[in-house]
């Protein structure tokens, strides 16, 4: 009787874990479209702050971060605090060197951050013009990565969360 | 406000400078340079020390001039392109810093400038007092005489500006003038300095500035709502400068302006100039030089006097 008891709790644990797990996986799929997104809005409000206002960069990057959801906010805002920090550092800089050490709490791959480093790299150095163009080529290639997390998304968000549950299943029964 | 590579060496070649350090100038791939007053120098590879031999200097790179440009735009190029175009950058402390570089151009007018390949910083010096000596000479009953100071470049006319424009504002009562309201143009930032419309140099108290405006139309602004008995402006020469420059006359405002020049011939040909000059817009002119240090008074002249606004013909 024990020990039927003890099989059905493991069972169980198993199942959840593998469950869990599947979950999360399918969790990013879902998540990654969504800060493609927010890092879209923010590269907006930059260039509307870049091109109407001609905001100094600090200012304009806590603009960006505030319209930023939670997951890519902190890029901009650390970028604008490293930045008012002063001490010789120049916008590439500043914003290379948050990217270097990650953003936690995002999805974001690394291909999605090749973009932020590319536009990192020009940031406030050239007039005005020259800098809408460059956000707007960021953008676009932010477009192009989010149509394709949304198609993965669909196709293996569900599948991700089946497999965790499925394959719990079968262990238990292999198990059983 | 430079590249860190650059700030360290130019700190360490300070200590070696005989004078006061005028210019720092930055050229890529080309020695960097440094102008103190009566001579200038290169700046050696090794510790800072100074050398008139360029081969021995230590050059400035692509990165150091891409840098340094970065951050005196406070990382955003892209919001100086009115200053950028007109070729220098106004930085805190009010020290200029002029460009060169390649010129896209649009309809034959600069639109901005990229690569930028020569940065000339000026140090800016303030020298209270400098135009003690000057003052006296320019009022008459009581009250400041329209004056026009002609100086060639780098002889202090700007500094000298500044400190009557300070004068002006507070009153000498050496001199037996009162403190007047005092109207100032300030079309490059240049006189008082200003960083987000605050000036950063002393012009005195009472003294209104307004920055970055375009001369002619600054003048008729400050005649119109701030009431001045003096307006001062800098580098007058176009035909719309000296028009406003009438219209201050006409109102019985004193004008205080500067050109470019080595003597009153050179100034009265230029067309506006000579206008303005014969109409007995001012009523002293100061020429300055060079000859014992930047901000000589070389000499002054009086002028015959339009008599409006009661001021005493020279």
């Amino acid at each position: 009787m024990a020990a039927l008891l003890g099989k059905v709790v493991g069972g169980l644990l198993i199942l959840g874990a593998t469950s869990y797990a599947g979950w999360q996986v399918g969790g990013n799929y879902a998540r990654r479209p969504a800060e493609l997104r927010d890092l879209q809005t923010a590269l907006a409000v930059l260039q509307t702050e870049v091109e109407y206002g001609a905001t100094p960069l600090p200012e304009a990057l806590r603009s960006a971060a505030a319209a930023a959801g939670p997951a890519v906010a902190p890029l901009f805002a650390r970028t604008a605090e490293r930045l008012a920090a002063g001490g010789g550092i120049t916008p590439g800089d500043a914003m290379r060197s948050i990217l270097d050490a990650g953003l936690e709490g995002a999805v974001l791959r690394p291909e999605d951050l090749e973009v932020m480093r590319a536009l990192a790299g020009v940031l406030g150095a050239s007039g005005r013009e020259d800098q809408v163009r460059h956000l707007a080529l960021a953008r676009e290639r932010l477009v192009a990565l989010a149509a394709r997390a949304a198609e993965e998304r669909s196709r293996y968000e569900k599948l991700a969360r089946y497999v965790g549950v499925l394959s719990g299943t079968a262990l238990v029964l292999i198990l059983l | 406000m430079l590249a860190p590579r650059v700030a360290a060496l130019i700190q360490a070649a300070a200590l070696h400078l005989p004078a006061p350090l005028e210019e720092i100038r930055l050229r890529e791939d080309r020695p960097l340079h440094l102008v103190y007053s009566g001579g200038d120098s290169f700046v050696a590879t090794c510790d800072g020390e100074l050398t008139p031999d360029p081969s021995r200097a230590a050059t400035a790179t692509h990165d150091d001039l891409l840098r340094t440009f970065q951050l005196m735009a406070q990382g955003s190029v892209y919001a100086w392109e009115d200053e950028i175009r007109g070729g220098f950058l106004t930085l805190q402390g009010g020290h200029r810093v002029g460009l060169a570089g390649r010129a896209v151009t649009d309809g034959g007018r600069i639109k901005t400038l990229k690569h930028v390949s020569s940065l000339n910083i000026r140090i800016a010096r303030e020298i209270l007092g400098c135009a003690t000596g000057l003052l006296p000479r320019l009022v008459g009953s009581g009250r400041l005489v329209s004056t026009l100071l002609i100086s060639p470049p780098q002889a202090g006319k700007t500094t000298m500006l500044r400190d009557l424009v300070r004068q002006v504002s507070r009153g000498a009562p050496m001199a037996g003038l009162r403190g007047c309201k005092v109207g100032l143009v300030d079309e490059r930032s240049e006189v008082a300095g200003c960083c987000a419309g605050v000036p950063q140099r002393d012009v005195g108290p009472r003294t209104d500035v307004l920055d970055a405006c375009p001369k002619a139309e600054g003048l008729m602004l400050l005649i119109r709502s701030l009431s001045p008995a003096v307006v001062a402006v800098d580098e007058i020469g176009r035909p719309a400068d000296a028009e406003a420059v009438m219209e201050a006359l006409h109102a019985g405002v004193a004008v205080l302006a500067t050109a470019h020049g080595h003597s009153l011939e050179d100034v009265a040909r230029r067309p506006a100039l000579a206008e303005l000059i014969r109409a007995g817009a001012f009523g002293r002119a100061v020429i300055l030089g060079r000859s014992r240090g930047p901000g000589t008074v070389e000499q002054v002249m009086d002028l015959p006097c339009y008599p409006g606004g009661g001021r005493v013909a020279g």
